[in-house]
C-alpha cells in the first residue's frame, strides 16, 4: 500500500516534470497555497502562545499575599511588592500584624522596620514612623498609608482601602 | 440719673419688643451660619447665655454700629463657646438693663484696649496657669512671657512701636479659633499669609532693616509647596523656624539646629565632618550657606560640581582637595542618575506600547533609593560614603537594564513579527490579485 | 465508510446549499463596490467572536478583578495586547463597516421586495451591534468606561412611565457598580451573541436564497454579471487579507489602551464623550433645549431617534415608489440627509 502508493506519487511528478513545463498559473498555485500556509501559521503560533499559561499569576494592585505568616515573627518587618511599589507588612512586639506603604513620604525611599526599637524607619534621612505610620520625627511630611491585613490559612493579605 | 414715667414706659414696651426679637435673632445667628448652627445643637448653655447677656442683646440687636457684626463674629469664637463673654474681658455689668449702668467704670467697664495694651489685655487671663487649667489643662501660658522676648515684644515694650504684631494681629479678634481649626488664621497652612499680612507690605514696614520678600520666596520654596500646595501639615511654616510668640530672627549658630529639628540626620553627618569646625571658625550658619533660606530650591546634582550652579566652588579653589572630593561625590551620583534615565527611557517607551514592565520599574525604583540616599551622603564630604551607596544602585540599574533588555527584545520581536506577517498578507493579497486576474481572461462575466 | 465528505453530504444538505451558491450570480455594475460591505461585516464578526473567545481565557468579570484581568492581559499573557488590540480595533472597523453597509443599501434601495426581510434582520443586526459596543465598553471598568456607561444609561430615564424601570434594570440598580458589569458581561457574552447568530444566519439565507440585488439605477445601463463561487468569493477573500492587514496595522501602531481604574467616588472627569458611534446621538440630545413644548428636551430627542429608527426598519413598506420598480428620489433624499446628519453631529461632538 505504502508502496504504491510512494510508486504512484513519484510516477505523477515525473509526469508532470517530464511532460508539461511548469506554467505561470501553477507558479501562481503553489505559491497561492505557500502564502496561505504560512498565513495560517502567522496566525495560529499567536494563538497558540496566547493560549499557553502566561509567566506568572495575575498581579493585583489591591490585594496580594504579603507574606507567609511563618515569616514575620514578632518584633519584625518584611517588604513585599505590592503592585509598582513596596509595602512592609510588620508584626509588632506584642504580636499584631500591620501593613504599611513601603514608600517614605519625604522622598519616597523604601522604609524598614527597626526590630527592638519598634519603630519604622527611612534610612535615607532618618525619617522615622510610628507602629501606626505616623510621623515620630524626621523629614517626612506626612503618616504612611495603611492597609488592612488578613490572615488566610498561612497567608498574610494585605487589601489596599 | 432720674427716669421719667414716659421713659419707663419706653423702656418696658421696649424690653418686651426687645425680648421678641430676641428669639428672632437667636434664630437669626443660630440658623443662618454653620458655625452657629454647630453650637447651637451642642451648646445650650450659650443659648441661655444669650438672653440674659445685656451687652450681646443689645450691641446685635439695639445699637446698629460696628459691634453689631462684630458680636456676631464674636459668637462663632472658641471664647463664646467656652462661657466666655463680653464682660470677662472688657468689663462692666452684663445684667444691666441700662446701658450707662451696663459700661460703667464702677463696673469695672474698661472699653476698647489700646493696640500697646493687648498682649497683657490678654495675658490677663492666658499667663494664669490656674485659670486656663479650668478650660484646656494642655493650652500653655508662656505666650505673654514669650512675647516679650520676640522680636515683636522688644520692639512694642521697648521702643512703643505699635505697629508690631500684637495678639489680635495673628489670631484676629472677637472671633477668635483655635489654632487646629482649619479657618484660624494661625492654623498651620494659613500662618504664611497671616504673617505676610504685614511682612509683605513693603509700605508697612518702611523703615525698617527688613525684607518684604520671605513670603514670596517661601511660596516657591520646597517647603511653601510641600505646605501651601500639597497641603503636608508636616511641612514647616514661618513659625516652623522662627518660632511664633518668640518669633525673631535666628541667630547664625541656631540656623542648623532649627533645620535638624526635621533633617537630623543631615545635619548628624554635616556635625561629624571637617566643615563643621570651619564652619564655626567662620562663625557661619552650616545649611543655609548652601541651601538659603526662605526660598530653599529643591538641591540639583550641580550643587556640588556643576560650574556656576556648584556652591562647594564659593569657596574651594579648583586645585584644592576640597575640590576633588566634590568632583568625585558628584560624579558618582551623577553616573548612577545618568544610568537610571536612560534605563528608564527604554523602560517607559516599552510600558507605552503596553509591554510588562513592572519588574523593571521596581527595581529601577530601588535604584532611585539608592540615589537619593548617595546625594544625603554628600554631607559626610568623603567620597567613599557616597560611592558605597552609588554601587549597590549601579547594581539595581544593571539589573533593571537586564529586564529593560528583554522588553527591547520582546519589542523587536513584536515589531519583526508586525513586518513578516503584514508582508506575507499583502504578498498572498497580490497573488490573489494575480489568481483573479489571470480568472478573468476565462471571461468570468455573463451578459 | 467511503468518502468522508460524501458521507456528510449525503446526511447534511451540503448540496443545496452549494448549488445556491453556484448558482448565486453577483451583479456587475458603478455600485459593485458595495457588495464587499456585508462580507466585510462577516469578516469581522468572525474575527470578533475568535478575538472574544480568547479574551474569555483570562478575563474575569467582577468588580475587583475586571481592571485587574485586563491588565494582565495586556502586560503579562503572550500577545495578549495583540487580542485585546485587535477585538478593540475590529469592533470599531465593524461598526464602521455596518454604518456604510447600512447606508449603501439605502441608497441603492436593496430594501425592495422581496429584500424586506433581509433589511429589517439588517437592521436588528445593526441595533444588536451597537449594544455589543456599548456593553463591551464597559467590562475593563476603567475610568473611561465607568463614565461613559453612566451617562449612557442615564438617557433612558428621561422616558416617561418606564424610563428608571429601564435604567435600573440596565445599571442592576440606583447606580453603575460591580451588578452593572456582571449584567454587561451576560450581555456581551451570552445575550447579544446568541441573538447576533440567530439573525446574522437568517440574514444571510435570506441573502443566498433571494441572490444580490441589482440597483434599479444600473438595471437599464448593462446586465452584467459574475458568477459568486469563485470570481467573487475570491474577490471577497483579497478584501479580507486587506482588512486583516489593516487591523494588524491598527493594533500594532495603536494598541488598546486601558487608562486608570474606575473609581465610582471620584467626579465625572470633564469631556467624557461616549465611544464614536453613539456620538452623533449624544450630540444632538446636548444641544437640545432643557424643554420643548413643555415636554422633556431629553425625551424630545429620544423620541425623534426612536420614531427615526422605526422609519428606517419600515422604510421597505413606506418607499413604495421604488417597491414598484420606479426611482424613488425623495428616500434617496432622506437617505443622503440622514448621512449628512450622522457625519455632522459626529464632528460636531468631536470638536465641540
Ligand atoms: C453583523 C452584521 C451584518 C452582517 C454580518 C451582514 C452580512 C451580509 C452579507 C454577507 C450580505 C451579502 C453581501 C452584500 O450585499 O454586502 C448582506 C446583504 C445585505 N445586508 Fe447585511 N449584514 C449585516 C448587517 C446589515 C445591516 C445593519 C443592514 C441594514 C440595515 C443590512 C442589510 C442588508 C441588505 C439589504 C442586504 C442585501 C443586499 C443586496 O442584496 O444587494 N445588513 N449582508
Ligand atoms: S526619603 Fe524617607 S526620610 Fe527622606
Amino acid at each position: 500500500m505504502a508502496e504504491m502508493q510512494h510508486k504512484s506519487g513519484s510516477t505523477d511528478r515525473g509526469k508532470k516534470q517530464s511532460i508539461k513545463q511548469p506554467t505561470k498559473r501553477d507558479f501562481l498555485t503553489t505559491s497561492l497555497v505557500g502564502f496561505s500556509t504560512a498565513l495560517a501559521g502567522f496566525i495560529l503560533y499567536p494563538l497558540a502562545r496566547f493560549l499557553k499559561q502566561p509567566p506568572s499569576a495575575g498581579g493585583n494592585i489591591k490585594r496580594t499575599i504579603a507574606a507567609k505568616i511563618d515569616e514575620v515573627p514578632v518584633d519584625s518587618g518584611k517588604i513585599f511588592r505590592f503592585g509598582n511599589e513596596p509595602g512592609i507588612v510588620l508584626r509588632t512586639p506584642s504580636g499584631e500584624l500591620k501593613a504599611f506603604t513601603a514608600v517614605c513620604t519625604h522622598l519616597s525611599c523604601t522604609v524598614q522596620y527597626v526590630p527592638e526599637e519598634a519603630y519604622i524607619l527611612c534610612a535615607c534621612h532618618n525619617g522615622k514612623y510610628d507602629l501606626n505610620g505616623q510621623v515620630i520625627s524626621g523629614p517626612p511630611p506626612r503618616p504612611l498609608e495603611e492597609f488592612k491585613v488578613d490572615v488566610q490559612a498561612d497567608d498574610i493579605v494585605v487589601t489596599r482601602a | 440719673m432720674k427716669q421719667t414715667i414716659l421713659e419707663k414706659t419706653r423702656m418696658n414696651k421696649s424690653h418686651k419688643v426687645r425680648n421678641q426679637s430676641l428669639s428672632i435673632v437667636c434664630a437669626l445667628v443660630l440658623f443662618t451660619t454653620s458655625a452657629t448652627l454647630s453650637y447651637a445643637e451642642s451648646d445650650t448653655e450659650i443659648g441661655a447665655h444669650l438672653k440674659d447677656n445685656t451687652c450681646i442683646s443689645c450691641h446685635l440687636n439695639e445699637v446698629d454700629d460696628d459691634n453689631t457684626e462684630l458680636t456676631e463674629h464674636f459668637l462663632d469664637g472658641i471664647h463664646a463657646r467656652r462661657g466666655i463673654f463680653c464682660a470677662d474681658c472688657h468689663g462692666g455689668d452684663p445684667t444691666a438693663e441700662d446701658e450707662d449702668d451696663a459700661m460703667d467704670e464702677s463696673a469695672g467697664f474698661v472699653g476698647i484696649p489700646e493696640r500697646e495694651d493687648i498682649p497683657e489685655f490678654c495675658a490677663k487671663c492666658h499667663a494664669d496657669p490656674n485659670y486656663i487649667r479650668g478650660f484646656n489643662p494642655n493650652l500653655p501660658t508662656d505666650q505673654f512671657a514669650k512675647y516679650k522676648i520676640s522680636g515683636h515684644g522688644k520692639l512694642l515694650f521697648k521702643n512703643h512701636d505699635s505697629k508690631v504684631a500684637v495678639c489680635t494681629s495673628c489670631h484676629g479678634v472677637h472671633g477668635i479659633l483655635p489654632p487646629d481649626d482649619p479657618k484660624s488664621p494661625v492654623y498651620i497652612s494659613n500662618i504664611p499669609e497671616t504673617c505676610s499680612n504685614c511682612h509683605s507690605d513693603s509700605t508697612y514696614m518702611a523703615g525698617r532693616d527688613l525684607p518684604t520678600d520671605q513670603f514670596d520666596k517661601y511660596q516657591h520654596s520646597v517647603h511653601g509647596i510641600a505646605l501651601l500646595e500639597n497641603g503636608d501639615r508636616g511641612a514647616p511654616a514661618c513659625t516652623g523656624c522662627h518660632g511664633s510668640h518668640d518669633a525673631r530672627r535666628p541667630e547664625p549658630s541656631g540656623v542648623a539646629n532649627t533645620c535638624a529639628q526635621c533633617h537630623n540626620f543631615i545635619r548628624e553627618m554635616f556635625v561629624a565632618s571637617p566643615h563643621k569646625a570651619a564652619f564655626d571658625d567662620e562663625d557661619i550658619s552650616e545649611c543655609e550657606v548652601c541651601h538659603g533660606n526662605h526660598n530653599i530650591q529643591k538641591v540639583t546634582d550641580d550643587m556640588l560640581a556643576g560650574g556656576d550652579e556648584s556652591v562647594c566652588a564659593e569657596c574651594h579653589d579648583s586645585d584644592s582637595k576640597g575640590w576633588a572630593v566634590a568632583q568625585e561625590m558628584s560624579a558618582h551620583i551623577i553616573t548612577l542618575r545618568n544610568k537610571i534615565d536612560s534605563i528608564s527611557h527604554i523602560v517607559d517607551s516599552a510600558r507605552k506600547i503596553g509591554m510588562d514592565a513592572e519588574d523593571a520599574i521596581y527595581t529601577l525604583k530601588e535604584a532611585k533609593n539608592e540615589l537619593v540616599k548617595s546625594r544625603a551622603l554628600v554631607h559626610t564630604f568623603v567620597a567613599d560614603d557616597v560611592s558605597a551607596v552609588t554601587d549597590v544602585g549601579l547594581e539595581k540599574v544593571k539589573e533593571a537594564g537586564v529586564s529593560g533588555q528583554e522588553l527591547l527584545e520582546n519589542f523587536d520581536f513584536r515589531k519583526r513579527g508586525f513586518l513578516v506577517s503584514l508582508s506575507v498578507i499583502l504578498l498572498l493579497s497580490i497573488l490573489l490579485t494575480m489568481k483573479i486576474r489571470a480568472m478573468n481572461g476565462s471571461s468570468n462575466v455573463s451578459e | 465508510m467511503g468518502n468522508p465528505i460524501d458521507f456528510i453530504a449525503e446526511r447534511l444538505p451540503l448540496d443545496d446549499v452549494m448549488d445556491a451558491l453556484k448558482h448565486k450570480q453577483v451583479p456587475v455594475h458603478k455600485r459593485t463596490i458595495f457588495y464587499y460591505l456585508g462580507g466585510i461585516c462577516l469578516y469581522l464578526l468572525i474575527v470578533q467572536v475568535i478575538t472574544g473567545i480568547l479574551l474569555l481565557f483570562y478575563y474575569q468579570p467582577t468588580e475587583a478583578l475586571a481592571y485587574e484581568s485586563v491588565k494582565f492581559i495586556m502586560t503579562k499573557v503572550n500577545f495578549g495586547w495583540l487580542v485585546r488590540s485587535i477585538h478593540a480595533w475590529s469592533a470599531n472597523l465593524l461598526i464602521f463597516s455596518l454604518f456604510i453597509h447600512l447606508f449603501s443599501t439605502f441608497l441603492l434601495k436593496a430594501y425592495r421586495p422581496p429584500r424586506e426581510l433581509t433589511w429589517m434582520t439588517g437592521m436588528a443586526l445593526f441595533g444588536i451591534c451597537l449594544g455589543l459596543g456599548f456593553t463591551g465598553y464597559l467590562l475593563p471598568w476603567n475610568e473611561l468606561a465607568y463614565f461613559a456607561t453612566k451617562i449612557g444609561t442615564e438617557m433612558p430615564a428621561s422616558i416617561p412611565v418606564v424610563g428608571d424601570l429601564i435604567k435600573e434594570f440596565l445599571r442592576g440598580g440606583p447606580s453603575v457598580t460591580g451588578v452593572t458589569l456582571t449584567r454587561f458581561f451576560a450581555f456581551h457574552i451570552w445575550i447579544l451573541p446568541l441573538a447576533l447568530a440567530g439573525v446574522v444566519g437568517i440574514h444571510l439565507l435570506l441573502v443566498q436564497k433571494l441572490g444580490m440585488s441589482r440597483p434599479l439605477s444600473q438595471e437599464s445601463k448593462n446586465n452584467r454579471s459574475m458568477p459568486f463561487l469563485p470570481h467573487f468569493a475570491l474577490r471577497d477573500l483579497n478584501v479580507w487579507l486587506v482588512v486583516l492587514a489593516v487591523l494588524l496595522g491598527l493594533s500594532y501602531y495603536f494598541p488598546a489602551h486601558l487608562g486608570n481604574p474606575a473609581d465610582p467616588l471620584s467626579p465625572t472627569p470633564i469631556g467624557i464623550l461616549p465611544e464614536w458611534y453613539f456620538l452623533f446621538m449624544f450630540q444632538s440630545l446636548k444641544l437640545l433645549p432643557a424643554h420643548i413644548l413643555g415636554i422633556e428636551g431629553e425625551l424630545v430627542g429620544m423620541m425623534f431617534f426612536g420614531l427615526a429608527a422605526l422609519f428606517v426598519l419600515l422604510v421597505p413598506f413606506i418607499d413604495k415608489k421604488s417597491a414598484n420598480g420606479l426611482k424613488s428620489p425623495l428616500f434617496t433624499a432622506i437617505g443622503w440627509v440622514m448621512i449628512a446628519f450622522v457625519i455632522g453631529m459626529t464632528i460636531w461632538g468631536r470638536l465641540g
